[in-house]
């Protein structure tokens, strides 16, 4: 069996609004709901009322992720196994969201955020243009195959995500973050007119390598004194900062 | 066997444990402790493969957890719990901790909301007075920014509204 | 007046529109700061302003995920006002760059809005799945879908009109510090160094490991080389 092109496209494109109504209580519950409805309505002969019922719940996973369970769902669904789909939804659902948050918002994001902050740097047009079309054209591909995948595979989903060298790949944006923080950080030193603005970007960047904010709990009243005074003698004082 | 931080959560190893609380505190190794997951082939699995590198990853029951806590003497400890009873269930079979994260419980049948993210049903509240009972505090926090609030002072008022 | 209200309008309806981003469709990351405020600033006639001001937000804020329930500070709400702000008070005698440093620190507080916002809409919409469950009993399918639209229609219009009076506010109380105290408003410009103190501070921590720094050092050589070439 074969997903057409339409169907495809319909799934994706339902998939972008899977977490429209967010709540605490079931999550994107709702969202996959209106992703899987109206293909239940067209394939499930017998019963739609009670797969329609079945599907409207809790459900919440990455919203990347989501489009391989909506593959998975509405292959047995069609194929008229309830049971499977309902099982396939519960056992991966967390998993996936833990695989997603720690791949899309942990490494890749992160990793094309940065590197467009530092062509950004250079020329910021370019920058922000790389920003969206390379995570975007990352995001409708994930979206577009794992859909796919999902239906192909609705028999075992499990083997085709643990087959997969996902770890593979968080470990390659992370490689790609940290030199790339300190390109940004080596840019930003030298980059602007005004040695303020650097000094800006500079100390931002370094934060974010250090995980300096961490420190603000543990560290004493002396540290914090010393950083108000410093930031009033550099606000009031030194001329050459850009807000003189 | 320095355990630096023991949580409950029925969502096991997700995002907030990998991204928040692993770098927060800094552990080398994840325990995680249910009697019905340590069976489950493919969900001890997927945990495996959703860890990042550089952490140990035990899966064991929960009678299993003082011995293997005994056996592991270099590593930066971190626990989760599935649920509320498993956790009861180390603790009888002699865990001791005093202080205890709660993450999310999202018990919907029959569960009533205690905060956004942790939904009890009546079992889970007699546990947590339970828990209470023993001296073990139980806090309400989902990632380390997040805000702390006591499980059990929220159960009581819970029961004084209704 | 105008000359108030009129990037006022823009900027809150250009946020309700953007914010649907966030969350509700697609996450295409134009909700980001370094996609938002430029395009702001692009429409408002400060493009390098809000360039400046996306970067720094950008940054800040580039570590706080929206994993599981947890709901993150979002930047989206100062980084617009911030850059609403510059736009107002550019000629309130400060320079562009001055006001937009202020800013970027006065308008940080409307984060809490953002969330107090976001949180109300995700409680409000515990009551639609129980709405949707009752058409689907009727079996009116389509009415049942319909109903996840409604959420995404309020999420809009909640952040338009709290942009809106969040930038008011905002915006007023700047307009009124750059003119009265200029060396106030420098003051909260100069906040620009304590990342730096902080980063620093950080670095000492020891939460940095061996491995990282070796990239990190490669990386800051490389990047000072080429902005070095740059230059010359």
């Amino acid at each position: 069996m074969k997903l057409s092109f339409k169907d495809r496209a319909g799934f994706v494109l339902k998939s972008l609004f899977l977490q429209g109504s967010w709540s605490f209580r079931h999550m994107q519950g709702l969202g996959f709901f209106y992703s899987i409805s109206g293909w239940l309505e067209r394939n499930v002969e017998d019963g739609t009322r009670s797969a329609l019922r079945r599907h409207l719940g809790f459900f919440n996973t990455h919203p990347f992720m989501a489009p391989y369970l909506i593959g998975v769902v509405a292959r047995l669904e069609k194929e008229g196994d309830p049971l499977g789909s309902i099982s396939a939804k519960d056992n991966l659902m967390s998993p996936l969201a833990a695989l997603g948050d720690s791949l899309f918002w942990g490494s890749l994001r992160p990793m094309f955020i940065i590197i467009g902050l530092g062509i950004s740097l250079h020329t910021p047009w370019l920058g922000i243009a790389y920003i969206l079309v390379s995570f975007n054209l990352f995001n409708i591909w994930t979206r577009w195959t794992l859909l796919g995948k999902g239906f192909d595979n609705a028999r075992n989903p499990l083997d085709f995500i643990t087959d997969r060298n996902f770890r593979g790949a968080i470990q390659g944006a992370q490689l790609i973050i940290i030199p790339a923080l300190g390109f940004l950080l080596g840019l930003a030193a030298f980059r602007f007119e005004s040695p303020g603005v650097s000094i800006v970007i500079f100390g931002l960047s370094l934060l974010l390598f250090s995980r300096g904010w961490g420190t603000f709990r543990t560290f004493s009243v002396v540290f914090v004194a010393v950083v108000i005074l410093g930031w009033m003698g550099f606000g009031l004082e030194v001329t050459w900062l850009p807000w003189k | 066997m320095p355990v630096v931080f023991v949580r409950v959560d029925d969502r096991l190893i997700h995002g907030q444990i990998v991204e928040g609380w692993v770098p927060f505190v800094g552990a080398d190794a994840i325990y995680v402790v249910d009697d019905e997951i340590c069976l489950d082939e493919s969900r001890c699995r997927l945990m495996r493969m959703i860890l990042p590198s550089g952490l140990g990853l035990r899966i064991i029951a929960t009678a299993e957890l003082s011995e293997a806590l005994a056996s592991d003497r270099l590593n930066r400890v971190m626990i989760l719990f599935n649920s509320l009873n498993s956790l009861v269930s180390a603790v009888e079979n002699g865990f001791s901790m005093g202080n205890i994260n709660v993450g999310n419980i999202h018990n919907l049948r029959g569960g009533h909301q205690i905060t956004p993210s942790v939904f009890l049903n009546k079992n889970d509240v007699t546990l947590v007075k339970k828990l209470h009972d023993m001296g073990i505090a139980l806090e309400v926090r989902d990632v380390p920014d997040g805000r702390c609030h006591d499980l059990f002072k929220l159960v009581c008022h819970e029961d004084v509204r209704r | 007046m105008s000359e108030f209200l009129v990037p006022l309008v823009i900027t809150a309806i250009f946020g309700g529109v953007v914010s649907l981003d966030r969350t509700c469709f697609g996450q295409f990351m134009v909700s980001r700061p370094i996609v938002a405020a430029p395009l702001l600033g692009l429409f408002l006639g400060y493009p390098n302003e809000a360039v400046f001001i996306g970067l720094v937000y950008e940054l800040l804020f580039l570590r706080s995920l929206p994993v599981g329930a947890h709901v993150p500070y979002h930047p989206l709400y100062p980084s617009l006002i911030a850059v609403l702000i510059t736009v107002v008070t550019a000629r309130s005698g400060l320079g562009t760059l001055q006001s937009a440093s202020a800013a970027i620190i006065l308008s940080l507080p409307s984060s809490v809005v953002d969330r107090v916002v976001d949180l109300s809409w995700r409680r409000s919409n515990e009551r639609l799945v129980t709405r949707a469950t009752a058409y689907v009993r009727l079996e009116k399918f389509r009415a049942a879908r319909a109903i996840h639209f409604v959420s995404l229609g309020r999420y809009f219009l909640m952040n338009t009109v709290s942009l809106f009076l969040a930038g008011i506010f905002l915006v007023t109380i700047c307009s009124y510090l750059f003119s009265a105290y200029p060396r106030i408003s420098l003051l909260f410009a100069g906040a620009g160094v304590v990342p730096l103190f902080v980063g620093l501070a950080g670095l000492t921590s020891g939460k940095v490991r061996g491995k990282a720094w070796l990239g990190f050092t490669f990386g800051l050589a490389a990047g000072v080389l080429v902005s070095l070439g740059i230059r010359l």
